[in-house]
């Protein structure tokens, strides 16, 4: 019984810590509660149709339909809340006086109950979908251990629960910064998720790994604990992340960042500071994303360099291995030739 | 690389931190799941809804001669 509650506490903390604060976040918003109520049944309602179905999903595209999809929903989720992100913005600091002056019944208009409801509903449906086969496969087992059931039952109320603290705490956050608050933690979120399912890519092999453990932090974190998970859902966090997945979050961390910041007034970030903070993150970006292609080490590396009146011939192969259905074991050579006419211009045939 | 058969009438899920990966295997059926190359080193593999079910993947020189076991 004991099993059972971890695991399913387990799956559930994920999606219970997200919905925790997005409701937090749209404090004011009416019917709050309700819409989360409708996020939680179509994601549930989701989540049956998948496990149900989960044999066709896994076979579909060679194999790799779970990670497509998962890949699919937690980019979806992640974009989401990068919108309303951006979206509180620039609308945020109206509706923290609106609600201020108005008490909690406020109209917010259309944009944060789309995103209440959907990142709902895709947070139920991906954890969802894992405990329902889990306790589908208790009950159709046959085994008589109701406990298994029972414990399941408990880990759904526990995880719930952590879900519902977190909502209640970042409730009693003041009003004024509120919204700040919740919206770098939504943030993290984002970037986490879009991070994970660009994980989820590189595991198809739809995407490169650049380098498959860029660190290894589970001596520090180990990422199937409750810390670990946690960890997980808040800010994408996994012990040995892929570069790519490295790369990615800390690309939508300024993507999504830099405007919050250069619109969020009280940042007192002016538009013009915003602008080299922006180019010095893309250069850290740009700079990862090069040294990594020399780490990987079977990438060559073209200087841009062009002089004028040189002749070139050339010969490059190369010679890749499975990681993935699309590039399995290949080899290729190409023959070049080429001329630089002018000191900015070269041709290659 | 190496397919994975959830027999038992249940299903599981595939996971390793070590390797980054998750994957559900449906109940009776078989997967795949994609690694490597990887360099030398074991890597901790786990079933996450059974906790009893770990094992380890031995990488030793070359990756061809990875060798898996899985135990209860």
């Amino acid at each position: 019984m004991f099993g059972a509650l971890i695991i399913v506490f387990r799956e559930v903390l994920e999606a219970a810590l997200v919905i925790g604060v997005v409701a937090a976040a749209v404090k004011g918003l009416p019917r709050r509660g309700r819409l989360v109520g409708t996020g939680i049944t179509l994601g549930v309602a989701g989540a049956a149709l998948v496990a149900s179905g989960i044999d066709v999903i896994s076979g579909f595209a060679h194999g790799t339909g779970q990670e497509l999809f998962e890949a699919g929903v937690l980019a979806v989720a992640g974009l989401m809340l990068a919108w309303h992100n951006l979206w509180m913005a620039e609308h945020g600091r109206e509706m923290a006086a609106r609600l201020e002056s108005l008490g909690s019944d406020v109209t917010a208009g259309r944009e944060p109950v789309t995103m209440l409801v959907v990142v709902t509903a895709l947070a139920v449906l991906r954890e969802g979908s894992e405990v329902a086969l889990f306790l589908y496969g208790i009950a159709a087992s046959g085994v008589k251990d109701t406990s298994l059931l029972i414990g399941g039952l408990l880990g759904l109320a526990c995880g719930a629960a952590v879900g519902y603290v977190l909502f209640a705490g970042l409730s009693r956050v003041p009003l004024k910064s509120l919204f700040r608050v919740s919206n770098v933690i939504i943030l993290f979120i984002a970037a986490g998720m879009l991070a994970r399912g660009a994980q989820f890519l590189v595991q198809a092999g739809y995407l490169p790994a650049l380098i498959p453990n860029v660190w290894n932090t589970s001596w520090l974190v180990a990422g199937g604990g409750v810390m670990g998970r946690s960890l997980g859902a808040l800010v994408g966090y996994t012990p040995r992340p892929s570069l790519t997945q490295v790369l990615v979050w800390g690309g939508a961390l300024a993507v999504i960042g830099v405007p919050m910041l250069v619109k969020g007034r009280r940042a007192r970030v002016t538009a013009t500071g915003a602008v080299p903070l922006a180019m010095a993150a893309l250069a850290v970006m740009a700079g990862g994303l090069v040294t990594s292609l020399v780490h990987a080490a079977d990438y060559k590396v073209y200087a841009p360099t062009v002089v004028k009146g040189e002749t070139e011939l050339e010969m490059r192969a190369f010679n890749s291995w499975g990681v993935g259905p699309l590039s399995g074991a290949r080899r290729a050579v190409k023959f070049a030739a080429g001329h630089t006419f002018t000191n900015w211009w070269a041709t290659e045939v | 690389m190496r397919p994975l058969l959830a027999s038992g009438g249940m299903a599981s899920e595939f996971g390793s931190f070590d390797l980054n990966r998750e994957q559900i295997v449906p109940s009776g059926g078989t997967i795949t799941v994609w690694i490597g190359p990887l360099s030398p080193g074991k890597y901790k593999i786990f079933d996450d809804f059974n906790p009893g079910t770990t094992g380890w993947i031995e990488v030793s020189k070359a990756p061809k001669d990875a060798q898996s076991c899985l135990g209860h």
